[in-house]
């Protein structure tokens, strides 16, 4: 009788064969064929990256969750991407050079360095859009249209996108006079946590106001009256923000697929940490978490030497595909 | 009508301080959660099924989704860190998560020194220690951690401590108080944006019950 070899499945990783595997490539396809309908061209980048070049401005966030090896051809390090985000901005900045707007999409495996806390997968079948060089408020709705399209296409019964824009928490929390970074600023919203924001705020020297505000995202309290009542409180960059977002739902909430709605929250946060303006994640039964996320990033381009504007928006296969089918059961 | 809400409750002492809060919210359980021998138990009204679980194990149920809502120490909170909204502070189970040592046996903490620290509280430990520049062995125990330096396993605990009845008796002396603690309203991500309407006034009527305690 034939000896088996010992097999160790690594942690975090899983295979997918028969129905599963089938059903993943289905969702696949059905998603990039709604992508290419809308005139986004697939790009095809490989799993490894110079590390310098995924962590251009990508910040240290990223590089946390970088695995990196030593390559024996003697290229030297090498990384396994963490979020393809980055390698469309390299393409975009180095390989597209002869276009001023670039429609992108994508769909590949990513590696985590840390497994996901809630399912303790490292593995993400991130699949997503970058739409480049357009600095209006236009290219922020046709990607969140896309987006909730996509959720719609994939399935999702009754999804909500909540939508939000960094610049009004950056206006809010300017001369704060404070060690506390942007990263943890966004750490506290992550928690929606009022004691521990009102903890934090007795450190800074905020106005009243300011405070006040802050204390409202941190208390679930965000919504379009929030914008509105403050939309003319702070400084200039806070008002064309809250204008932006109002505009922005204003013009997507009718043009909704049926059973889907938009909920505007000021304390949205990105997944990582290189969004600038308008941010958003989506949500749907079948999925403790957030399934999508996206917003722009414009900062991000000029780091790979390309002053481009960019906004986006990606999502992992493996969990959508979860959420679809406990959804149903 | 839709689904009832699910609201995860640690079994225990706690829930003594809970069921009045309950009352005041209008959230009647259909048994006695004191006494009841069920895991799962309806709201009188059918709006909410309450879980009754282990303490930590609440943490679990709301950021995996099994529950949207819960209630749970903070010191759970601050040692799992689960992805959940940390919505209200219900000022009940108030304690602070302290380290000890036994009565005349403090360890010269200068940096770079070796203690040994018996806790639950793994995570909140190690970071309190790597931030006074020392190596702490952290002993991991489920509970009555204050056995640990009378026998002399550990030079520490790190635990949480309410009267200090419990420190006093084992004669051990509170040396440091990282965090006060209570008990706090966590909601899960994807309930709070999916069933907002319902979530968002629960939580107000939690916060003037706590206003009004």
């Amino acid at each position: 009788m034939l000896e088996l070899p010992e097999c160790k499945p690594l942690p975090g990783l899983a295979d997918a064969f028969g129905h599963r595997a089938r059903s993943l490539r289905d969702l696949q396809w059905k998603l990039l064929d709604l992508l290419h309908q809308h005139d986004y061209q697939e790009v095809i980048p490989p799993m490894l990256e110079r590390p310098e070049s995924l962590q251009l401005g990508a910040g240290h966030f990223l590089s946390d969750q970088t695995l990196v090896l030593s390559d024996p051809a003697g290229a030297g390090l090498m990384a396994l991407r963490p979020d393809i985000t980055p390698q469309i901005a390299r393409i975009a900045a180095t390989r597209l050079c002869d276009q001023d707007i670039l429609r992108l999409c994508y769909s590949g495996q990513v590696i985590l360095a840390r497994p996901d806390t809630c399912t303790g997968s490292r593995q993400q079948w991130q699949t997503g859009v970058e739409l480049l060089g357009i600095p209006s408020l236009d290219a922020d709705i046709e990607v969140i249209q896309l987006a909730a399209l996509s959720m719609h296409h994939a399935g999702f019964d009754q999804p909500v996108i909540q939508i939000g824009h960094m610049q009004l928490l950056q206006s809010l929390i300017q001369n704060s006079q404070t060690s506390i970074s942007t990263e943890n600023w966004l750490r506290l919203l992550n928690r929606r946590s009022p004691e521990d924001m009102q903890e934090a705020l007795v450190q800074t020297k905020l106005s009243s106001l300011q405070q006040q505000a802050l204390l409202e995202m941190a208390s679930g309290q965000a919504d379009l009256a929030w914008v509105k009542h403050y939309e003319n409180q702070f400084d200039e960059a806070f008002q064309h923000a809250a204008s932006d977002l109002q505009k922005l739902i204003q013009t997507i909430e009718p043009t909704l697929p049926q059973g889907l709605s938009i909920q505007p929250d000021a304390a949205v946060t990105p997944r990582f940490l290189y969004h600038t303006g308008m941010v958003f994640s989506g949500y749907a039964q079948g999925s403790s978490q957030a399934l999508l996320h996206g917003g722009r990033y414009d900062a991000m381009m000029k780091k790979h030497g390309r002053d481009m504007p960019a906004t986006g928006f990606s999502f992992d296969l493996w969990r959508w595909l979860n959420a679809i089918i406990k959804e149903k059961s | 009508m839709s689904q009832p809400l699910v609201i995860a409750l640690a079994k225990g002492r706690i829930l003594e301080d809970i069921l009045p809060l309950l009352k005041k919210v209008n959230l009647i359980p259909e048994d006695d959660l004191l006494k009841t021998r069920k895991l799962m138990i309806k709201s009188t009204d059918g709006r909410v099924n309450f879980l009754l679980i282990r303490n930590s194990d609440v943490c679990t149920y709301v950021e995996r989704g099994a529950a949207d809502m819960g209630i749970v120490g903070r010191d759970l909170l601050l040692e799992f860190r689960p992805r959940v909204f940390e919505q209200l502070d219900l000022k009940i189970g108030k304690c602070r998560l302290c380290t000890a040592y036994p009565k005349g046996k403090s360890i010269n903490k200068q940096q770079g020194a070796h203690i040994r620290v018996a806790t639950k509280y793994d995570y909140l430990a190690q970071q309190y220690y790597r931030r006074h520049g020392m190596q702490a062995e952290i002993i991991h125990l489920y509970g009555s951690m204050e056995l640990a330096p009378l026998i002399g396993m550990a030079d520490y605990i790190l635990d949480v401590v309410s009267t200090g009845a419990t420190l006093k008796a084992n004669e051990l002396v509170e040396e440091d108080s990282l965090f006060n603690i209570s008990s706090r309203l966590i909601i899960n991500p994807a309930s709070f944006a999916l069933r907002r309407k319902e979530i968002q006034p629960l939580v107000e009527f939690f916060r003037e019950a706590v206003g009004e305690a």
